[in-house]
């Protein structure tokens, strides 16, 4: 098993990219129950040590999807080559590292929709804390 | 109330008189002279009440000070311009604060190195899925 430790020093955030907002500003949401969906994606490129992870969320009644945000964020992580190996012929991470990029891409859009909704029907929505290992389990489907 | 004439007069000119003074210093009138007037106040009044606090008089000061008790006196009249060697004598020889001076503040910083992201890598073509290999465990 792979221990290699992760050093927030060495990951940085460079990017932070959206993809698509989408908001039904006409949907009334009074009175209505609704639910939130998180899902995620995450890519790398081990030239040039970098992690494309993309977090989509979503807001949805009975009824429809009113709401819908991607977001895209890139990282480098210095010592990325540390926490590779390999499972089903596949290139793999440790989860402790996915989970921290996971869990600091989560965290930056929850600030992110905070601001974004401010002025919307759903002001005040603060994203739930969520276990990294739930977010690692729920994929976008492509 | 009945006031008689003269007294009216009195009154009315007094008032004009201070009118007209407002109105002079408004538009001719120095802030720093201001301020200076402000402090003198602030310090005379201070030095009152460390006298106070200390059971002292005026006399008592310069007698400590080997001063003239009438120039003690119109240094508690406000009417002074301070010096700061004098504001000092009078804190040694009362043993107290009359001035206090803001401390100076060290701030600490940290440094964040931040970097151009180059256009490349965030180019979706370049970019493989990435699997786990284990769980997230929090620290």
């Amino acid at each position: 098993m792979n221990t290699a430790k992760v050093i927030a020093e060495k990951i940085s955030l460079e990017k932070i990219k959206p993809i698509r907002e989408n908001l039904d500003l006409g949907f009334d949401l009074k009175d209505k129950e609704f639910q939130m969906n998180i899902a995620q994606s995450i890519k790398h490129n081990l030239e040039k040590k970098s992690f494309k992870i993309s977090l989509l969320v979503s807001f949805s009644s009975t009824e429809h999807v009113f709401a819908e945000y991607l977001y895209d964020f890139y990282f480098k992580v210095e010592n990325m080559l540390e926490f590779v190996s390999e499972k089903d012929g596949k290139t793999a991470f440790t989860g402790q590292l996915l989970g921290t990029l996971i869990g600091l891409s989560y965290s930056t859009l929850r600030g992110i929709l905070y601001s974004r909704l401010a002025e919307t029907n759903l002001n005040g929505i603060i994203l739930p804390v969520v276990n990294p290992n739930e977010l690692l389990n729920s994929k976008i489907s492509e | 109330m009945k006031l008689s004439r003269r007294k009216a007069n009195q009154e009315k000119s007094g008032l004009l008189e201070v009118n007209v003074i407002d109105q002079w210093l408004e538009q001719h009138g120095d802030p720093a002279i201001e301020r200076l007037v402000k402090k003198n106040l602030a310090i005379s009044n201070k030095i009152a009440q460390i006298l106070t606090s200390k059971g002292m008089k005026a006399s008592d000061l310069a007698t400590l000070m080997h001063k003239q008790k009438s120039e003690v006196s119109k240094w508690l009249s406000g009417q002074h311009t301070f010096t700061t060697k004098t504001i000092v004598a009078i804190e040694a020889a009362l043993d107290a604060e009359i001035i206090c001076v803001e401390p100076i503040h060290k701030n600490i910083y940290f440094t964040v190195h931040s970097r151009i992201p180059s256009n490349d890598f965030t180019q979706d073509e370049v970019f493989e899925e990435s699997i786990s290999d284990g769980e997230y465990v929090s620290a």
